[in-house]
């Protein structure tokens, strides 16, 4: 067999998946293993049988490698995560390295890693083990690695959205081992604990990597200064959004990512300049390979670049035994040991992204040239190079897109054209970047000369990546492709481009029948799709916007309304326009919001508004009219986006009456009373009545506003009620519950962060009250029968 | 480079392009028009007169964020007023809010119908 680790690392992830589906203990799995491979050996005469329990021994190898990494030992810290709102000290050492960074309330804040050793819960010490990710305010810049900590504060499960179908943070956190947080109330560096040293190596690369920083940080300023933050040390937090968000629509984004691009550009740079002083070229090897598992350490070790440093290890080991070696099965030995180490990368976009796309370059590129018409020995070195880097790039394009499409929802044509012109700049970028590093470092005087001269690099890169990113269907979002089509998309890839030796072992004929099979059975999917498109139910989706509100609305004939979009807006800010509710609607294929209702201008409520008006199509925005440009940056972009974007626009009061499809939306506020109240009480609200439900969306009203309000009192009963102010600091309870009273929902809806939610709420007794903040976001479905059906998106706690 | 006969050849040319017509379809839907909004009113009953007698905070209970709410009224001023009123005890009228610093008769008159003793 030439590839003997592709055949091992392909069982080794059906392995993985498969225990992840089911829950398992790892010991039987092992034992099965076993027992699988002392059976292959018995019947080692039989080649075909024991070759079958040989895979099947793989397979339940990599079951009992997940079920294994899915017990947390004795004493893991995360067993004391459910001690609500104590003060606990624990000590234990920084193993990663600490960032700061400046909060939206210049306030700095440093987030790092620490391994815990000892807790106090109560009045006794415990040992512990396992990871917790620490936040804390108190100087935030007197860590580094290795130091060693006692802390006090509280320790939790670490919390994040919880919205259908999208990014969860605590999910994230545990696939990187790590189940507890820690809010730090006060710190004190300890002294000599035991347990593992720091790595002097580790502690080393984390002081170039500080030296890194120190000098971007002097001499860049942003968005030149993050960016480069991302590609040379693999720090992301401070990239400017948008900017990334140019990258994801041209298909260019995996140059943000640190991999085997930059290890490539270093492996050339090491090896050449070592050739030119006569170093041997075994040596040479040696020492690149060394100086990149150093990067590998500053750059923060993540799967594309260890894969990278493992490929170039292979690579010398195979040229230093004088042995060659196939790079896919090197490539399948980067997986496997990455996924021995933890098999939960499996599961890590970033992870698949990296080996997929390698894996089609190695294979599908030849076959690609051919196609092109590529002949080495005879094209001229430009046609050469061009009809390479073109294939190269429809390669990977070919081999990513379904994993793009599944996670990011996009999938851009355009990447074929603009990796072509993106890739070789970014390259220069680097290598003059490292220049600039290096001499800068050395001599300060050369340092401003040379960042100029990488901001301008850089200039040009984010240009042309504007450019292409605006160019029309160069990107098209796309609902997340259902399992069957990626299945058949990568047959068919499959089988166009099955290497020849395996279809002459076949009937070549009978793979022609398979590929016209393959496109029946799409042109099936597809055309069902056309024929019969899934509608969205009737319906109302309260997303999980921590503090915040933000609602959708979906009415029979594909009507969305949206009211509220939560927190965002400004650079630095969580948006949930961008992190929330676009990628929702677009995992939806709900392609346009036909009416948006922002309530009031707190960030809270249009935060995420500005997102969704540059991104989607939108028919009408309704408001209160109340919202001043003068009044903060938020409102003026808003306003400054509804006259660049040409969105309609509505103010709105009491007595408006809007009909949208088979809805009637009664505006219930602000009258001209309260226009002249606070922010809150100038609140839209809107009682929405559709044949299939009734709902009354308050924004954050209190009970200022409800006085007037019950001028429609003949309006106020209703289904569903979204509580006001999320569900707290509601003015004159007397004046509240007769509110609540009069409406009698059936079902409120309390939109609130999780710590709010703990902290307790206002309660209506007569109605099913569903929290955000516990609950995660909350689908109320009206059923054809007149009845609802509700859906909690339950958070994993 | 697959080797196909001519019927092959004819029958994944034809898939194709029925596959791509399928998807160019797809994507004409998707930019469908949105659903057309129009306005027209309801009545309403006047209220104002409860209003007048009902609304108002206690300024002796509000808290900071309470008076915030008032027009005219900042975080600062707002925070004056609840320490003049923990130094004093407690107001026994509406027109004691002229002692604290920042309110002059020109805010008093906006917002005296908006608080009140209880």
């Amino acid at each position: 067999m030439s590839r003997p680790f592709t055949y091992i690392v392909v069982l080794l992830m059906i392995g993985i998946y498969a225990a992840s589906l089911f829950k398992l203990t790892p010991l039987p799995a092992y034992i099965l293993t076993a027992a699988l491979l002392i059976s292959a050996a018995v019947f080692s005469s039989r080649k075909a049988l024991s070759f079958f329990l040989v895979s099947i021994a793989i397979i339940s190898f990599g079951a009992s490698v997940f079920s294994l990494s899915d017990i947390l030992p004795e004493g893991h810290i995360s067993g004391f995560t459910r001690g609500g709102d104590k003060t606990v000290y624990i000590r234990g050492r920084i193993v990663d390295d600490p960032v700061v960074k400046k909060t939206i309330y210049k306030k700095e804040k440093a987030s790092f890693l620490l391994e815990a050793g000892l807790i106090k819960d109560g009045d006794l010490w415990h040992r512990a083990r396992g990871l917790v990710k620490v936040g804390l305010y108190s100087n935030p810049s007197a860590f580094s690695y290795g130091d060693e900590v006692l802390l006090e504060g509280i320790l939790y499960r670490p919390e994040g959205l919880s919205n259908p179908g999208l990014f969860d943070y605590s999910k994230y956190l545990s696939m990187k081992g790590v189940t507890a947080a820690f809010k730090v109330k006060e710190w004190f560096l300890a002294e000599s604990l035991e347990g593992p040293l720091p790595n002097p190596l580790k502690k080393a690369a984390y002081s170039v990597r500080h030296a890194v920083r120190g000098m971007l940080d002097r001499y860049l300023k942003d968005p030149y200064r993050g960016f480069l933050t991302a590609i040379l040390i693999g720090d992301r937090t401070e990239l400017n959004k948008s900017l990334r968000d140019d990258f994801v629509k041209t298909g260019t984004v995996h140059v943000i990512a640190i991999s085997g691009l930059h290890v490539g550009i270093i492996a050339a740079a090491i090896l050449g300049i070592l050739a030119l002083f006569g170093v041997p070229k075994k040596i040479n090897l040696v020492v690149t390979f060394a100086a990149l598992v150093f990067y590998a350490l500053v750059a923060g070790a993540n799967p594309p670049i260890i894969r990278a440093v493992i490929m170039f290890a292979i690579f010398t080991a195979g040229y230093l035994m004088r042995r060659d070696n196939d790079v896919l099965n090197s490539l399948s030995l980067a997986a496997f040991l990455i996924l021995l180490y933890n098999p939960r990368e499996l599961f890590n976009p970033g992870f698949q992204l990296s080996f997929v796309s390698v894996a089609s370059i190695i294979l599908l590129t030849p076959r690609i040239e051919k196609a092109l018409g590529l002949n080495a020995s005879k094209d001229g070195r430009f046609r050469v190079y061009t009809i390479r880097a073109l294939s190269v790039s429809l390669a990977a394009s070919a081999g990513t897109w379904p994993i793009v499409a599944s996670y990011f929802n996009i999938v851009s044509p355009i990447a074929i054209l603009a990796n072509l012109i993106v890739v070789p700049l970014l390259v220069l970028l680097t290598a003059i970047s490292f220049v600039f590093l290096i001499l800068g470092g050395a001599i300060a005087f050369v340092a401003g000369h040379l960042a100029v001269l990488v901001t301008l690099a850089q200039k040009a890169i984010f240009l042309v990546n504007h450019i292409l990113s605006n160019v029309p269907l160069g990107h098209l979002r796309v609902p997340s492709p259902p399992a069957v089509i990626i299945i058949l998309y990568y047959s068919l890839v499959f089988l166009l481009f099955a290497p020849e030796k395996i279809t002459a072992a076949g009937r070549p004929i009978k793979r022609n029948h398979l590929i016209i099979l393959v496109l029946v059975a799409l042109n099936i999917f597809v055309w069902r799709d056309v024929v019969c498109p899934a509608a969205e139910e009737p319906g109302i989706l309260f997303f999980d916007v921590g503090h915040g509100d933000s609602a959708l609305v979906t009415l029979s004939g594909d009507i969305n309304i949206l009211i509220d979009a939560g927190s965002g807006g400004e650079e630095g800010r969580f948006d949930m326009g961008r992190n929330v509710i676009a990628p929702y609607l677009w995992k939806n294929n709900i392609t346009k919001l036909d009416l948006v209702i922002v309530t009031h201008l707190h960030e809270d409520h249009l935060g995420g508004i500005p997102y969704l008006l540059e991104n989607f199509k939108i028919g009408v925005v309704v408001d209160n009219g109340l919202i001043s440009p003068k009044a903060n940056r938020l409102s003026r972009r808003y306003i400054k986006l509804l006259r660049s974007e040409k969105v309609e626009h509505l103010s709105v009061e009491r007595g408006d009456l809007i009909r949208i499809g088979d809805a009637d939306i009664y505006v219930l506020n602000p009258g001209q009373r309260e226009k002249s109240l606070g922010p809150n009480d100038r609140s839209v609200v809107t009682k929405i009545s559709a044949p299939e439900f009734t709902a009354l969306f308050t924004g954050d009203i209190t009970s200022f506003a409800m006085t007037g309000i019950f001028s429609c009192k003949d309006l106020l009963k209703t289904d569903i009620l979204k509580v006001p102010h999320h569900g707290g600091r509601l003015g004159d309870m007397e004046i509240v519950d007769r509110f609540f009273e009069t409406v009698s929902p059936e079902t409120a809806v309390i939109s609130c962060s999780s710590k709010e939610a703990a902290a307790g709420r206002v309660d209506l007794p007569d109605s099913k009250i569903y929290l955000t903040g516990t609950h995660g976001a909350v689908k109320i479905l009206a059923l054809s029968d007149g009845d609802i059906e509700i859906i909690e998106n339950k958070r994993n706690n | 480079m697959l080797d196909l006969t001519k019927n092959e050849k004819i029958a994944i040319v034809s898939l194709l392009v029925l596959l791509l017509a399928g998807m160019g379809v797809i994507l004409y839907q998707r930019t469908r028009p949105c659903a057309e909004v129009t306005v027209g009113s309801f009545e309403f009953e006047d209220l104002e007169e409860i209003i007048q007698t009902k609304s108002g905070i206690d300024i002796n209970q509000a808290s900071v964020r309470d008076f915030e709410r008032l027009e005219g009224i900042g975080e600062s001023l707002a925070k004056r007023i609840v320490a003049y009123r923990q130094s004093i005890g407690r107001f026994s009228s509406v027109d004691e809010l002229k002692n604290v610093k920042g309110v002059g008769p020109k805010l008093l008159a906006r917002i005296k119908d908006r608080v009140s003793i209880r």
